[in-house]
C-alpha cells in the first residue's frame, strides 16, 4: 500500500507515553524520573513529539480563559476537603452525569440560571491563523466571528509588546498591508490578538495572544 | 465574592456530593468551558459544523469520568486528553468510511515508498525517524506525524496548526516527502 513506511514510521508504538501521561508531563505533574523517561522518548519519537505540540498549541492559543466568579461557600476550603468523600466521587460522577444529561446536553449554552453565586463572563476569540511556524509570509489573520461583535481590533506587535501595526474591522478577517507584510521577515516570532467589540463599543471578546514565525528557508 | 478555579471547584463538589450546590458547581464547571471545547474539537477535526456535538460527547464523558480528574495537573489539560481522543475516533470512523488518510498525496508517495522499500521494517522505521529530525523543518514534521501516524485528514491538520499558506498541510506533505526521498538516497548512498 502506498505510504504504508511512513504509517508504520510515524504510528505510535507500545513504548509511546499515553496521551494522559504526555498532559501531565506538560504540566509538570511527572516526578523527575517519569519526566527525564518521557523527554528521552520524545527527542526521538516524531509522533510524540508533535502530539505535545499540539495539546501546548491547541490548549494555549486556541481561546482565552473565560473569566468567571463563582461565590465560594462559607464553610468550605481546599484543606478542609474531607478524605472521607473520596468514596463518594464516584457517585457525584453518576449524579453529575445524569445531571448533565437531563439538564445540559438539552442546552449547550445555558441560561444564567442561578449558581449559588454571581457569575460575570466574557467571551472568546477563537483563532484561526496564523498560529506557530509558517512557510509563507501571512497574507491574513483570521479568527472565528464573536457573537454580537460590531467590529474587531487587530494587533501585530514584536515578542516584547511594542505594536506594529493595528486596525479594525468589522469582518473575523483581515489582509494584511503590503508594507506589513514586508516586516514579517524569517525567524522572526510575532504576536498578534484580536478584541471584539459589541454594542456601545463595549469589549466583549478577546483572542489572547497569538505566536507565528516565518521559518527561515 | 472570590474567583474560584477549576481545580477548586472539582474539589468543593467532591466533598459535598449529590447537593444541589454539587450540581450548580459542576454545571458552572462545564459552561466555563464549553466555547474553549467546541474550538478544540474544531480545531481538532477541521469540521466547525459538527464541533458542538464533539464537544457535547467530551462532556458527557468528562461528566462520568470526573472522579478520575488528578489535582496534581491542570483541568484543562484532562479535558483536552478526553477531547484529542474523541476527536481522533472521530476521524478515524469517519476515515474509514470514506478514504484511507494517504490518498489525497499518494501521487508525491511512490519515490519515497521506493526508497525505503529495500529497507526491511525496523530500519525503515528507524531512517525515517532520523532523517525527520535532520532535515525537515518543525511544521513539516508535524504535519508527516499528524497525517501519517495519527491519521488526521489535511484539512483537519491545516486548522489544528493554524496554517494559513494556500494549500495547507498538503504544501508541508509534499515538500516533507521530497526532503525525505533525497535524504533516504543519501543515506544509503553512505551506508
Amino acid at each position: 500500500m502506498e505510504d504504508e513506511f511512513l504509517r508504520a514510521a510515524l504510528r505510535p508504538d507500545e513504548e509511546c507515553p499515553s496521551l494522559d501521561e504526555l498532559g501531565r508531563y506538560a504540566d509538570g505533574a511527572l516526578d523527575l524520573e517519569a519526566r527525564s523517561a518521557v523527554e528521552a522518548h520524545i527527542r526521538g519519537c516524531p509522533s510524540c513529539e508533535t502530539e505535545l505540540a499540539l495539546l501546548r498549541a491547541v490548549t494555549s492559543t486556541g481561546v482565552v480563559a473565560q473569566p468567571t466568579r463563582v461565590a465560594r461557600s462559607r464553610w468550605f476550603t481546599f484543606d478542609r476537603a474531607p478524605a472521607a468523600a473520596a468514596a463518594a466521587v464516584l457517585l457525584v460522577g453518576v449524579v453529575a452525569a445524569g445531571s448533565y444529561l437531563l439538564f445540559v446536553r438539552r442546552a449547550p449554552v445555558l441560561p444564567g440560571q442561578a449558581t449559588g453565586g454571581e457569575v460575570t463572563r466574557s467571551l472568546s476569540i477563537t483563532i484561526r491563523g496564523p498560529i506557530g511556524e509558517q512557510r509563507d509570509v501571512p497574507q491574513r489573520f483570521e479568527w472565528l466571528a464573536a457573537a454580537g461583535a460590531l467590529r474587531y481590533r487587530v494587533r501585530l506587535m514584536t515578542v516584547d509588546r511594542q505594536e506594529l501595526w493595528s486596525t479594525f474591522t468589522p469582518t473575523p478577517g483581515v489582509e494584511l498591508p503590503a508594507s506589513v507584510q514586508s516586516a514579517l521577515g524569517p525567524g522572526r516570532t510575532l504576536l498578534w490578538d484580536v478584541s471584539a467589540y459589541g454594542e456601545g463599543d463595549a469589549l466583549i471578546a478577546e483572542s489572547g495572544t497569538q505566536t507565528f514565525r516565518v521559518v527561515p528557508r | 465574592m472570590e474567583a474560584i478555579s477549576d481545580e477548586e471547584l472539582i474539589a468543593e463538589c467532591r466533598s459535598a456530593p449529590a447537593s444541589e450546590r454539587s450540581r450548580q458547581l459542576i454545571d458552572e464547571l462545564f459552561r466555563r468551558h464549553h466555547a474553549r471545547v467546541v474550538a478544540w474539537c474544531h480545531r481538532l477535526t477541521g469540521d466547525r459544523g459538527r464541533a458542538p456535538d464533539l464537544a457535547q460527547d467530551v462532556f458527557v464523558k468528562a461528566y462520568a469520568s470526573l472522579h478520575t480528574f488528578r489535582r496534581d495537573s491542570k483541568f484543562t489539560t484532562w479535558l483536552y486528553v478526553i477531547a484529542r481522543n474523541r476527536c481522533r475516533d472521530a476521524a478515524r470512523s469517519q476515515a474509514a468510511s470514506r478514504e484511507t488518510p494517504g490518498t489525497e498525496v499518494a501521487d508525491t508517495a511512490s519515490e519515497l515508498n521506493a526508497a525505503l522499500a529495500a529497507l526491511d521494517a525496523r530500519d525503515a522505521r528507524h531512517v525515517l525517524r532520523m532523517l525527520m529530525n535532520e532535515v525537515l523543518d518543525d511544521t513539516e514534521k508535524r504535519v508527516m506525524a499528524l497525517h501519517y501516524g495519527h491519521e488526521m485528514r489535511l484539512d483537519a491538520i491545516t486548522a489544528a496548526l493554524g496554517l494559513t499558506n494556500a494549500s495547507g498541510a498538503k504544501a508541508y506533505i509534499v515538500s516533507a516527502k521530497r526532503k525525505l526521498t533525497a535524504a533516504v538516497k543519501q543515506w544509503k548512498t553512505n551506508s
